[in-house]
């Protein structure tokens, strides 16, 4: 019924990027390319590992399968691990932290406490032979508690599973149950002496009121306990995720966005969920979060969280108007280099047209310097102007790039990729001199793409490759052109010209830019020299494509071409177990012989023309061989549509056959050539009015038992000869 | 016997005069996550005596993350349905869950959510209604989906019925028809959104027009539903980046960071951030408002060409107060109306 923004977004992104993702890139159905694919700028260079969530996506949201689950078990593993002093193998206390049910703990409890008639189960040792007793018992009353908290906390996740089965929920039976829990978890928290399990009660609590519909006593809660949660174990941390929670829901979100900015700040972990939590709905909620924010890096750390999420190239300007040397920028700057390099695909403009006072900001803070990581700002303004197209200017901030840039390989290989990418989009034609460096830089990219598996790096290389093909066909060079890039190219019609792309592929002493295209080219000499034999051999000139296709190892054909119909039923035809196998080559070797043959023994030259037509017709669009014209670059289009050759023997076995049941199948065969043709020129083919091989089968053959099997089994046929007796 | 004929022939004429055209069932659309109804809904509910609501219960939705289909959005009961309404829970479900590898299970998954969700909120139902713009290429998944979850519904007296978008009305033989009992025809959403559109996109009797005359045709019972709703298109560089909800032109006036362009587009001076959305500087709004007028003209073109057979409902989309505020209780009455 509605339209989402987010679907709307993406649809529009979708059908505008359509023209602009590289040849690569696509496949059969379109499916959204990632950012690799369509950017040449590594955000990586930041090395912030936690930004990763975070760099810029153009289609889908930046959130990756949220770590925070798994990140947060583990390090709540760790914790314990460290409570029980290494002491307890962590496979067990996960087991019992995590899936183990409420009755084996507390048989567990019972049995450590020596209680009669509770015996410890059978992976119950390690925790018996755990001699510190009294903080065990402890922890596993906590768990207790834990675990009966838990399925009120994941009532919400309910949410997102398909729970039908269960039964509705009493919500005043169940606030009842939740309050009973806050008063006993009370009274545990009241008696627990251990500040590490004090923590924790703390939070299973606070828990607990963010799930009841009052949130003024979670604020309440979460404000009087905060001295629970000292340090920086995991606990404290999702406290302030709760305590946020908590704020929001009792509509104090400039609270909860401190909060949020907090957490989005200082715990990997919840960075993604801090940042989805943020979400201001109204401008008078942000400029309270900004007003009520408690230091200078809250407010910095505010306005990247509202850069992420609304995309707003504000972001970065707020930023370094507070704190120019904030760690903060980068993560921002990236992002809008990687947004220009899209945008620019989809638009077709120069980032200095549709980006002008971003480019310019970018700049002047790079000149300037006054920031943490100069070279970043250099870095991201020389890729920008390379990608305009202003090669000189690219050129001089890359270098101030490099002057800069510490040693780090993945800032070098940046730095490299973008003075590449300067040099590429500056030229205008290829210049002999700067093949050596070309063929020198290249190499080093394609070697870098596969050792790393970069898409980006392959997309660059692609891209790069393209840019050089597409000069070098403008100034005539077509052999390096389509070595480089491979096209459809009008050479691949002249074997003449064919061959002398063979030679070249064959050449000795090739420059190293030689060598590279070279090596780049897809195809090989055997694929090229078949497409030599089937031009030939389309073109109706059998010994000359007999010789070319000896010496090649070619596919077989799925079906024996010289079996024929008078329906063509192709798969029946390759499904018989008993058909003959040629491969391409065995093929026109065997219409060469047949051809010699007839020559040679003309009292069964018309079997011999019928068998060869056979093999020409099957061969084409209609024959159950069309596999024979799987080449790349073979020109389909007309010759495989024409079955002029296959029609001309025909002709020749009709006219010289003495057997009037082959020459009555040469006629009808003659018939269906012409066929094919009219319902290639006319699609609808309702008119049909016969052609010559009709005419010659109904004027000349009518006695045959073939004229009447094609009656049977031809509508046409039929159908052209009732007109023939109605006079039309 | 001879004297019969007239008087039958008469009782047949006599019965088609005095016969009076179907009454729609007067109905509403609630679209929002938390069932609450305020004092003015509830009113309006009332003084229209209206018998029917279709109430959004919950989205299905693909996650790319898990790899499956899940319910997003469930509507959360904070009142319980006013006594004598009849509700009619609507599952809307994205394309995107019918493009991946089909689920057999999905259509018993959402039965049972609806009977379940149904039962925590404390009411019955007698149809259930799909929302889905399937698309050529979704549409044997979708219409799969749809035979099972009918074969469940029908086991236990439910109807099903489906959303059927305008371009489905009339590009019935391509785009199919849905094996369902009934069809929802939404009359709106026809026009090209755009940052300057020539037409407004909610609704407009000119794309109206290429749309209505195979209404009547369509093979399925249809209900009809028409809009009263409006929204903003948010526009960037000259190029649509959003859709603002229930947007109207006077309550943007009082927004400081926008500045009026003209009766119906307004501009950010500043980037704000507003109603869930944020604005750039420089980004424009252009309202898109459902008039009294205009709704009025939508229900007559509808009403030219729709003449149900049988029973039939005609719901305005939607409940929200900020929708029909400014219609006055006669200019909904003439909605109802209009289709007979």
């Amino acid at each position: 019924m509605r339209l989402k923004i987010w679907k709307l977004f993406g649809l529009l992104c979708a059908s505008l990027l359509v023209a602009a993702i590289p040849r690569a890139a696509l496949a059969c159905g379109w499916s959204e390319p990632e950012v690799d694919e369509l950017t040449f700028f590594a955000p990586e260079i930041i090395r912030q590992p936690n930004a990763l969530p975070f760099f810029y996506r153009p289609y889908s949201s930046f959130f990756v399968p949220d770590r925070t689950p798994a990140d947060l078990t583990a390090l709540n593993l760790r914790e314990w691990d460290e409570f029980f002093q290494h002491k307890l193998p962590s496979k067990d206390w996960s087991e019992l932290l995590y899936p183990a049910a409420l009755p084996r703990l507390d048989n567990l409890i019972f049995a450590l406490q020596g209680k009669p008639d509770h015996r410890p189960g059978a992976d119950d040792a390690p925790f018996m032979a755990y001699t510190d007793r009294e903080p065990l018992i402890a922890a596993l009353c906590y768990v207790g508690f834990a675990k009966r908290v838990e399925p009120f906390a994941m009532e919400g996740f309910a949410e997102w599973d398909w729970s039908g089965e269960r039964r509705p929920v009493d919500r005043t039976a169940r606030d009842k149950a939740i309050a009973t829990l806050i008063e006993a978890g009370g009274k545990a928290l009241a008696a627990a002496k251990i500040p590490f399990l004090r923590q924790r009660y703390a939070l299973q609590i606070l828990r607990l009121h963010f799930y009841r519909p009052d949130p003024a006593a979670g604020v309440k809660f979460y404000q009087e306990h905060q001295s629970d949660w000292t340090g920086e174990s995991s606990v404290t941390w999702r406290a302030i995720g709760y305590g946020a929670g908590c704020l929001r829901k009792a509509n104090r979100k400039a609270d909860a966005a401190g909060l949020y900015a907090v957490l989005f700040d200082r715990f990997p972990p919840m960075k993604v969920s801090a940042l989805t939590s943020f979400r201001p709905k109204e401008e008078r909620e942000w400029r309270d979060s900004l007003a009520q924010a408690s230091s200078v890096r809250q407010r910095t750390v505010l306005w990247q969280m509202v850069g992420i999420l609304t995309g707003d190239p504000r972001a970065i300007k707020e930023i370094y108007a507070i704190d120019r040397k904030s760690d903060l920028l980068p993560l921002l700057l990236v992002r809008e280099v990687n947004r220009t390099e899209v945008e620019s695909r989809v638009t077709q403009d120069s980032p200095t047209k549709e980006r002008p006072a971003l480019i310019s900001f970018i700049e002047s803070v790079a000149k300037k310097g006054d920031v943490t990581d100069p070279f970043l700002w250099d870095l991201a303004a020389g890729h920008l102007r390379a990608l305009a197209g202003d090669s000189a200017a690219a050129k001089r901030l890359l270098l101030r790039a490099a002057g800069r840039a510490p040693q780090d390989p993945v800032i070098q290989r940046q730095l490299r990729v973008s003075r590449l990418y300067a040099t590429l989009q500056g030229m205008r034609e290829p210049v002999p001199a700067d093949e050596p460096m070309l063929a020198r830089e290249l190499k080093w990219l394609k070697q870098e793409a596969e050792k790393n598996h970069s898409t980006r790096l392959s997309s660059f290389l692609i891209w790069s490759r393209e840019r050089l093909a597409s000069l070098f066909l403008k100034h005539g060079d077509v052999l390096l052109s389509l070595c480089l890039a491979d096209e459809n190219h009008p050479l691949y019609k002249d074997p003449t010209q064919i061959e002398r792309l063979i030679q070249f592929l064959r050449k000795p002493n090739k420059s190293a830019f030689e060598q590279f295209a070279a090596a780049s080219y897809a195809r090989n000499e055997s694929s090229l020299r078949e497409l030599q034999a089937l031009i030939a051999l389309y073109a109706g000139d059998i010994p000359k494509a007999a010789a070319l296709f000896e010496p090649l190892k070619t596919d077989a054909l799925n079906a024996d071409p010289f079996v024929i119909h008078i329906r063509d039923c192709h798969d029946c035809d390759a499904q018989d177990p008993h058909h003959k196998r040629y491969s391409k080559t065995e093929f026109v070797r065997r219409l060469d012989a047949l051809l010699r043959q007839a020559a040679a023994e003309p009292a069964k030259a018309a079997e011999l023309y019928f068998e060869i037509a056979n093999g020409l017709y099957n061969i084409t669009y209609y024959g159950n061989s069309r596999v024979m014209y799987d080449n790349a670059h073979f020109d389909r289009t007309p010759p495989t549509y024409d079955c002029s050759h296959a029609k001309a023997y025909y002709r020749k076995a009709m006219e010289i056959s003495k057997d009037r049941e082959l020459a009555a199948k040469a006629a009808f065969m003659i018939g269906k050539c012409e066929l094919n043709a009219y319902i290639t020129a006319h699609p609808d083919h309702l008119d049909y009015a016969g052609g010559a091989g009709f005419a010659a089968l109904r004027d000349s053959y009518p006695d045959t038992r073939y004229y009447k099997e094609a009656i049977r089994e031809c509508g046409f046929f039929a159908k052209y000869l009732e007109k023939s007796k109605n006079g039309r | 016997m001879v004297a019969t004929v007239p008087l039958l022939l008469c009782g047949l004429v006599a019965g088609a005069a005095c016969s009076r055209p179907a009454r729609a069932r007067r109905a509403f659309h609630f679209w929002r996550t938390t069932f609450s109804l305020t004092a003015g809904e509830k009113e309006v509910l009332r003084q229209h005596h209206v018998e029917r609501l279709y109430l959004r219960l919950f989205d299905v939705a693909w996650d790319y993350a898990t790899s499956r289909s899940l319910p997003v959005g469930r509507c959360a009961f904070r009142d319980t349905v006013p006594t004598g309404l009849e509700v009619v829970p609507v599952v809307f479900l994205s394309n995107a869950v019918f493009e991946h590898q089909p689920d057999p299970a999905l259509a018993g998954r959402v039965w049972g959510l609806t009977r379940f969700s149904a039962d925590q909120a404390g009411f019955t139902f007698s149809e259930l209604q799909l929302d889905c713009d399937w698309s050529d290429s979704t549409r044997e998944a979708f219409f799969a989906f749809c035979r099972s979850l009918r074969e469940l519904a029908t086991q236990a007296s439910v109807r099903l019925s489906a959303t059927i978008r305008l371009h489905q009305v009339k590009y019935a033989t391509r785009t199919g028809v849905p094996p369902v009992d009934r069809g929802m025809l939404m009359f709106y959403n026809m026009g090209q959104l755009g940052p300057a559109p020539a037409r407004p996109s909610i609704f407009n009797v000119k794309d109206a027009n290429r749309y209505a005359s195979f209404v009547n045709a369509y093979p399925l019972p249809l209900d009809g539903a028409l809009p009263i709703f409006s929204w903003a298109i948010q526009s960037r560089d000259g190029k649509v980046v959003g859709l603002l909800e229930k947007s109207a032109a006077a309550s943007l006036d009082a927004v400081p960071a926008l500045r009026r362009l003209d009766a119906c587009r307004f501009q950010a001076s500043e980037a704000t951030f507003l109603h869930g959305a944020y604005l750039q500087a420089g980004d424009t709004l252009a309202i898109e408002s459902v008039t009294p007028e205009l709704a009025r003209q939508a229900a007559t073109t509808l009403g030219r060409h729709f003449h149900p057979r049988g029973a039939f409902a005609i719901s305005l989309f939607d409940l929200d107060e900020r929708n029909w505020k400014t219609y006055a209780p006669q200019d909904l009455e003439a909605l109802w109306s209009a289709v007979r």
